[in-house]
């Protein structure tokens, strides 16, 4: 288990470094950031003040390092616009991801799951036809547009919810419902498809024979082993959900980090931009590693 | 369109569901904005774009007020001034004026403030706003003297626009000066901050504000509330629920669409803001063709700037097709010539007589918030035969092709740098630099000219020599004024205000 969780350490640790190259490069290589940030009206001689405030005239890899080793030493810049250093921008905003990604997290489990289960005790029903046909409407309804189309419903005609904003928890009810609908899909298949499997598997039919009830077996037995590779989707889907908010928290004004990261790209505040990348795929990258130490824990042939 | 098409259902909803909403906050006096991006700064020296600048104009005051309406300076915190020679200004303050959190405002505050925007060490961004002034002198408790570099025919309205005075003991004790617009953001304005986060920023009217004139008077709305909304449906959304009372909208498709609503109203406010097509005379591009004047003059008989324009822009008949590079708005504006009149028949003979008579190829870069125009600019220029194709740009890509000489013909906007002074686009097109395409070392003598001297009539006919010379050998053909539109309540009255870039001022909007 010590020799996965090393060599598992390492790849994480060589796709963070890689991420963070790549996000480093990408930003500095989107155009003359100088010139950007000066202005409009600003002389040659402004944009080159500018530059060199920002070190933007020194060599890339001497701009890379610096970076990374100030971020090592907890010092991840400061924004260009506010002045706020930029782990603190990162807090402020992350508590209204963190809950809308755990909330979106729970609705999707909530859901998926006994769908999942009751689809795989009717396979070909209409139940079960029913619930592919969400799944394939979570997945290929667009984010953006299944949240205009709540907030027209439900803000605009029925006025039960606030359109946007972040003041209480019925502001997160719909940005909820968007990004929850966008993940529950792939936990229904896999609690469907692990369903299945358990329930014609040997000691499934083992445990009927024994004689336990219908209840006892679906749960305390079948249940059990389908959800297995649910629990570690999960982990990877709020990977995810914490990076992939940014329409949802614009749309429905929430300020969190996706709408930090959208304002920051709009403004070229380059610093907050490779930071929350950078933030953002080691979220994930560590998510990504917890489910395949969950699995690895889970699935003795993993370790193999 | 898709968004065109979800907007128009929200709007179709119709906001009589507002309307009580709308009562309520008309009967409380509290007015309720919708922002596109969150702010986290209240002052206009850490952030300078339109939505913190109105915030700034609202809890801040400068020296001098400029009142764009009828083009003249009056107090604010200065009550009156003199030039000593073209080099010290010296005013007098208001006396009596107290910051919001109770101190006294008077010259060591102006000082204070002046000494730190001239130190190179500042950190601004901007800080090139601040290079008219050398230093500030104090003279007695309500009199100082602003010393300029050198004549600085500008400096009175960087005062205006870009210098309000922060209370020296609260913003010196910052080591980050950037923590006084987040954290205690303390001016002498109308408003005063009684809730600033990162979800919600309230203002509430400031009883002391006694130095108010027309050009920046008292508030009439006891409080304003704004939360961030940046997707332009949540804002409609939002209108048409009542929970806000205007949004500003840049999408002429939306704004013709919610102005139809009963409940609501457009109102469009000229600005300083004006979409240009410039053309690279210089043959920096590789594009010969560009570099003859006939070719130009023929780019430009082929569109029919108004029409164009106001396909694309919204404010209806307040979008006009400029005559000059400069608007009536700017200070020393002056020109007697006119761009070539829309003429697609002269367009194809000036076309053939240059040797064109098949057209040619053209790449226009089309910076954000202007592709619209770019395609109808190009639709325009393949009727009379020249095969126009448009390059979308991010504004960091399109400052990096503009470096690298890779731009044959720019449609933008240009938002005169905030500054509404005829010095301000002569400088931003014709200065020697990346965004020069022209090379025109006569207009550059004038630039330099009409910056050594503050006599306006003599500016005047610098500039009118200037812009008369981009007109004949259209350089830049300025196609449309851009107005800051907002759709609003019909019982709010959003007349046109003093100034500033984001089009109006909270200070001056009130409720029938």
């Amino acid at each position: 288990m010590l020799r996965f969780f090393l060599r598992r350490l390492g790849v994480s640790l060589l796709v963070a470094v890689t991420v963070s190259v790549i996000g480093f490069a990408l930003l500095r290589l989107s155009g003359d950031l100088a010139s950007a940030l000066a202005g409009e009206t600003a002389t040659p001689e402004e944009i080159a003040r500018v530059a060199h405030m920002y070190g933007l005239d020194r060599p890339l890899h001497v701009q890379y390092f610096d970076w990374v080793w100030s971020a090592l030493h907890g010092d991840l810049g400061t924004s260009l616009f506010s002045r706020v250093p930029v782990l603190e921008l990162i807090v402020d905003h992350l508590g209204v991801t963190v809950a809308l990604a755990l909330s979106a997290l729970l609705l999707s489990l909530v859901v998926a799951i006994p769908l999942g289960v009751v689809a795989a005790m009717r396979p070909n029903s209409w139940v079960d036809r029913t619930a592919l046909a969400l799944a394939v409407f979570g997945q290929a309804i667009p984010n953006f547009w299944f949240a205009l189309i709540l907030i027209y419903a439900f803000s605009v005609k029925l006025q039960w919810t606030p359109v946007s904003g972040s003041d209480t928890w019925v502001h997160f009810i719909l940005p909820t419902i968007t990004l929850g609908l966008a993940t529950m899909p792939s936990k229904m298949r896999l609690t469907r498809a692990g369903m299945i499997e358990a329930l014609s598997s040997d000691f499934v039919r083992t445990a009927r024979a024994k004689g336990l009830s219908a209840g006892s077996v679906l749960f305390k037995h079948a249940l059990r082993t389908a959800i297995l590779p649910v629990v570690s989707v999960s982990a990877v889907s709020l990977g995810f959900l914490l990076g992939g908010s940014v329409i949802v928290e614009s749309v429905f004004g929430l300020n969190g980090i996706g709408q930090l990261a959208f304002h920051s790209i709009s403004q070229i505040d380059f610093p907050v931009v490779q930071s929350i990348l950078v933030f953002l795929a080691f979220c994930y990258i560590f998510l990504t590693m917890l489910a395949d130490l969950i699995n690895a824990r889970l699935d003795p042939r993993i370790k193999l | 369109m898709k968004g065109i098409r979800i907007a128009a259902v929200l709007a179709s909803c119709t906001l009589a569901f507002g309307a009580g909403t709308v009562h309520a906050q008309k009967a409380k006096n509290t007015l309720r904005i919708g922002l596109v991006e969150p702010i986290s700064s209240m002052i206009l020296y850490d952030g300078p774009n339109p939505e913190v600048g109105m915030f700034s104009r609202g809890l801040f005051d400068p020296l001098l007020c400029f009142d764009n309406r009828t083009g003249k300076f009056q107090p604010n915190l200065a009550s009156s001034w003199k030039w000593l020679d073209d080099q010290t200004l010296e005013m007098k303050l208001h006396t009596g004026v107290k910051f919001h959190d109770g101190s006294d405002f008077d010259a060591d505050d102006v000082l204070y403030t002046f000494n730190w925007l001239t130190d190179p060490n500042n950190g601004l961004r901007f800080a090139e706003n601040y290079a008219p002034f050398k230093r500030a002198e104090k003279v007695d408790r309500y009199t100082v003297r602003i010393h300029t570099n050198g004549p600085a025919p500008t400096a009175m309205l960087r005062l205006a626009y870009s210098s309000p005075i922060v209370p020296s003991d609260v913003h010196g004790k910052y080591q980050n000066k950037g923590d006084f617009g987040r954290k205690t953001p303390i001016g002498t304005g109308p408003y005063k901050v009684e809730t600033f986060g990162t979800d919600k920023i309230v203002l509430v009217r400031n009883p002391d504000y006694k130095h108010g004139t027309s050009c920046k008077p008292a508030a009439r709305i006891d409080r304003v509330e704004a939360v961030a909304m940046p997707d332009a449906q949540t804002q409609i959304a939002n209108l048409a629920t009542g929970n806000v009372d205007f949004i500003k909208v840049s999408d002429k498709a939306q704004a013709d669409m919610l102005a139809k609503q009963p409940n609501l109203k457009l109102s469009a406010n000229e600005s300083l803001t004006y979409q240009f097509m410039a053309i690279d005379a210089a043959n920096r591009s590789g594009n010969a063709a560009l570099s003859n004047l006939k070719v130009r003059q023929a780019m430009a008989h082929a569109i029919n700037r108004t029409l164009v324009a106001r396909s694309v822009t919204p404010g209806g008949d307040a979008v006009l097709a400029p005559d000059a590079l400069c608007l009536p708005i700017h200070r020393a504006c002056a020109y007697s010539t006119k761009p070539p009149a829309y003429d697609p028949a002269a367009a194809k003979k000036l076309l053939a007589e240059a040797g064109y008579p098949n057209g040619f190829d053209v790449e226009l870069t089309a910076t954000p918030g202007s592709t619209g125009l770019a395609e109808a600019v190009a639709g325009e220029l393949r009727k009379v035969g020249i095969r126009a194709k448009v390059d979308r740009i991010t504004f960091a890509g399109y400052r990096e092709k503009q470096r690298q000489g890779k731009q044959q013909v720019l449609v933008s906007l240009w938002t005169s740098g905030g500054l509404p002074d005829a010095s301000s686009p002569i400088q931003f097109f014709f200065a020697p630099g990346q965004r020069d395409y022209w090379h025109d070392k006569q207009i550059q003598a004038w630039m330099r000219e009409g910056m050594s001297t503050t006599d306006e009539e003599r500016r005047e006919a610098i500039y009118k020599q200037a812009y008369d010379r981009a007109n004949q050998q259209v350089y830049v053909v300025p196609l449309a004024t851009k107005p800051d539109v907002f759709i609003h309540n019909r019982d709010l009255v959003l007349d046109k205000t003093s100034g500033g870039v984001y089009g109006l001022d909270f200070y001056e909007v009130h409720w029938k």
